[in-house]
């Protein structure tokens, strides 16, 4: 059956082809992409009798070199008149993504020209599916009608005020009513890096009245708070028309439009009022706690809580807050360091909580509190489940430890909440104030001061050297020979009996330091005497004077 | 002139050797002030989360003055500051280790011992005795605080060398008889010096629960069926293992091994 509907399908298509006159087709292939040469075919339907000159090819009045590929014939047995289709490939250079038009290829067949009529091809971003709107728009609508227009329409679709974790949409509009090759287009939007961008652009065409309209839509989504400015987003082209020939004509003067700044201000959580349990979830949230199937259990056995949580905007950044850090957990439960990662379906995340008691005091799985913040009241909701009574029971060797103290076993996890609660009683405690004379330190109140002791033992024995040689010093003066001064002072006495006097006791002691006596000295001590003691007085000192300054010298 | 060269060259030495000991670093006003603003701040906070935040900044601040002080300066205060403010964020075990700190520096602090027993208190710990009472009375750390009897060391130093100088040069029954007594009393506070520095134990103060191992592992028994708590003072006795290890003597007399990551030195 199907077989048959193909044979009739088959000799239909051939006969509504040997109805035609010769054809001239030219496509580029799809899914080229920017930077790699185009490759193209020409499919030209002609009869056998019509040869096509495979070096007459021409494009926008070029050469184009085009290589045949293979020729199809419609029927078994050929005649000079059956049609074929005769196939060629070409390559054009390569193009930046965009749409383009494949202009008009004539090429020759029998003894006439032909043309191929102009057709559009879309050159691609490598690694994206969205056609891209950066370097051409082509309208839909035809004929051309009204003033060429080009007009950018920016704007921000989302919430406000925006929160960390919230998305929103930018976008932007492009309004036309012509061809027109862009030749200018800055448009922030798409490169925005204060923003997490969630996916790539989404790109639509649709019609609005006589204008095409290009709708560009990237969304984002605020990480953390600030006001961005975006913009201005510019865009500009030259609008074109196609001749005959399939080859562009731009009007001269370029249109441009210029989308104003946007600003986009995320502003972060308030502060007030804000549970501690909150971690970023954004939203009113609706959670369901199933209750674990046995409440009796033993200590390390693992409970586990499934936990469905929906109604959050944020749902992929959505993490349950740090049971640790709850009161009644800590201590009570063994707790993975890691928390539950959590597994999205549809518009619900679950988690799988898991605990362990670890004490048989255990009485309770204390109530868990979960906090989202509601944009539309910018209140913080909380939600917190009711405490699940649990019985654990230790093993038998430990069943002794149960014993303990009364209050262990009365934990109130109701008081443990309201220990968190907001208002907090002040701490009695003596306040201390730092100020920079505080670490100041008398160095003498330090270990260094230990130091002296080396530097004052230097410094007193440095003394007892002074000392000693101011000893040494006092004897060696005390031991210098008197007799030359005694000498000295004689000579310069006038009154002969004090000269003499102190010439006796010059020379006594000389004799006392060591001089040997001999009869010179003997004789002239003897003539002292006498001037001193004897009757004759008639003697001259000052020979005296000369003989002793002599007889001083003499060994 | 050889002769004092040679002593020149001796005294120059010396005064290069006590340059690091006479510098002193500065600790900025502004990060003082700003401490005890964010102090301030989290005393008159009535919210939880707004006292915590507080809290947490004058930490931060005191924790980088704390890097910044040099062992040379006075930190008792410091070290108070850090203990109130480990107290007002409810971390009590470094709030002991703190107040231990400051009492350190001055045994006879009020608001250490204040704060020490606060803290014990709400860890459930019962005040440890310091130290065996003859180590108590030979340490004379309750008598007076170390920095003061290196003042009177230092001002007992001075009187003996002055009276040992006179004797060098006027010997006579009187400066001999001083110099030997500033001479005893030098040696006394010099001995109580050494002998605090030698009798005091090196101890330090738990910072998280931990059990008491027979060997530096912990897949080694258990010394004990309860675990060490956090707060507790214990005495420090060797490293093991590169110092991952410690070797320590609880107030009981019970020596084990802990590992260092849970302790932290007074």
């Amino acid at each position: 059956m199907v077989r048959g509907i193909a044979l009739l399908f088959l000799l239909f298509y051939a006969f509504s082809i040997a109805a035609q006159d010769i054809t001239v087709e030219a496509s580029i292939n799809p899914s080229q992409t920017q930077n790699n040469p185009l490759s193209g075919t020409i499919t030209i339907t002609h009869p056998r009798s019509s040869l096509v000159d495979p070096g007459s090819f021409k494009m926008e009045a070029k050469s184009l070199n085009a290589a045949f590929v293979k020729q199809v014939q419609f029927s078994k047995q050929s005649s000079a008149d059956d049609l074929i289709i005769s196939i060629y490939h070409f390559e054009l250079p390569a193009q930046s993504k965009g749409l383009y038009v494949l202009p008009s290829i004539s090429v020759k067949i029998g003894d006439a020209v032909y043309h191929s009529y102009p057709t559009t091809y879309e050159v691609k971003e490598a690694g994206k599916t969205a056609s891209s709107i950066q370097t051409a728009v082509r309208t839909k609508n035809d004929p051309k009608t009204g003033t060429p227009t080009l007009y950018l329409e920016a704007f921000v679709k989302g919430p406000t005020p925006v929160f960390p974790g919230q998305r929103m949409q930018l976008v932007y509009r492009i309004w036309y009513n012509r061809d027109i090759d862009l030749s200018v287009s800055s448009l922030p939007f798409l490169y925005v890096k204060e923003l997490k961008k969630i996916g790539d652009e989404q790109i639509r065409d649709f019609q609005e009245g006589d204008f095409t309209v290009q709708e560009i839509i990237q969304e984002v989504e605020a990480s953390q708070p600030g006001t961005f400015r975006l913009g201005p987003s510019v865009i500009e082209g030259y609008m074109y028309e196609m001749d005959e020939k399939g080859q562009k004509i731009y009007q001269t003067d370029p249109l441009r439009s210029e989308a104003p700044v946007q600003e986009i201000v995320v502003s972060p959580f308030p502060i007030e009022n804000q549970p501690a349990s909150f971690n970023g979830a954004i939203g009113k949230l609706n959670i369901q706690l199933t209750k674990p199937s046995s409440t009796t259990v033993l200590i390390r056995e693992i409970i586990k809580l499934p936990i469905a949580i929906s109604g959050a905007s944020n749902l992929e950044d959505l993490h349950l807050p740090d049971l640790a850090c709850q009161p009644g957990f800590s201590g009570f439960f063994a707790i993975s360091d890691l928390p539950p990662p959590g597994q999205i379906e549809g518009q619900i995340k679950y988690f799988n909580v898991e605990l362990a008691p670890l004490s048989s005091l255990t009485t309770a799985i204390p109530s868990l509190e979960i906090s989202s913040f509601d944009p539309a009241t910018q209140q913080y909701v909380i939600w917190r489940s009711t405490p699940i009574p649990l019985t654990v029971k230790a093993f038998p060797k430990q069943e002794k430890d149960k014993k303990m103290s009364q209050s262990e076993q009365e934990i109130d996890i109701a008081a443990l909440w309201k220990n968190s609660e907001d208002q907090v009683d002040r701490i009695d405690l003596e306040a201390v104030y730092l100020s920079a004379s505080d670490f100041d330190r008398s160095f003498i109140q330090t270990a260094a001061i230990l130091w002296l002791i080396p530097f004052g033992a230097l410094l007193l024995l440095l003394q007892l050297r002074l000392q000693n040689m101011w000893t040494a010093y006092q004897q060696k003066r005390k031991n210098r020979p008197m007799a030359p001064q005694l000498l000295k002072h004689a000579l310069k006495e006038k009154d002969p009996q004090k000269a003499l006097k102190a010439l006796q006791q010059a020379f006594l002691t000389q004799i006392q330091e060591g001089r040997a006596p001999n009869p010179t000295l003997q004789q002239f001590l003897e003539s002292i005497d006498a001037g001193l003691y004897g009757q004759n007085k008639d003697f001259l000192l000052e020979d005296m004077k000369k003989k002793a300054h002599v007889l001083f010298q003499e060994p | 002139l050889k002769f004092f060269s040679f002593y020149l060259n001796k005294i120059r030495l010396l005064l290069l050797l006590c340059i690091p000991v006479f510098s002193f670093a500065s600790i900025e006003e502004a990060a003082l002030e700003q401490a005890n603003a964010y102090y301030r701040q989290g005393e008159a906070a009535k919210q939880r989360l707004l006292r915590q935040k507080a809290f947490n900044r004058a930490l931060v601040q005191l924790k980088e003055i704390e890097r910044q002080a040099l062992p040379s300066q006075n930190q008792e205060k410091l070290d108070l500051a850090l203990g109130n403010t480990y107290f007002q964020l409810e971390e009590y075990a470094w709030a002991i280790l703190y107040y231990y700190r400051a009492l350190n520096w001055n045994p006879n602090s009020q608001i250490a011992r204040q704060g020490l027993e606060k803290a014990q208190l709400q860890l459930g710990l019962n005040p440890q005795t310091e130290l065996p009472f003859l180590e108590q009375i030979l340490s004379f750390d309750f008598w007076l605080p170390l920095p003061q009897r290196f003042a009177l060391l230092f001002w007992s130093l001075i009187l003996t060398f002055l009276a040992l100088s006179l004797w060098i040069w006027i010997k006579r029954p009187l400066t001999k008889i001083l110099a030997l007594l500033f001479t005893i009393v030098s040696s006394f506070w010099l001995l109580t010096i050494l002998l605090s520095s030698l009798l005091t134990p090196v101890e330090a103060v738990l910072i998280d629960s931990t059990g008491l191992y027979q060997e530096p592992d912990r897949q080694a028994n258990q010394l004990s069926t309860n675990p060490l708590l956090p707060g507790f003072k214990v005495r420090v006795l060797a490293t093991e293992k590169e110092g991952f290890w410690l070797k320590i003597k609880t107030p009981d007399g019970i020596i084990g091994y802990i590992p260092s990551q849970e302790i932290r030195l007074i």
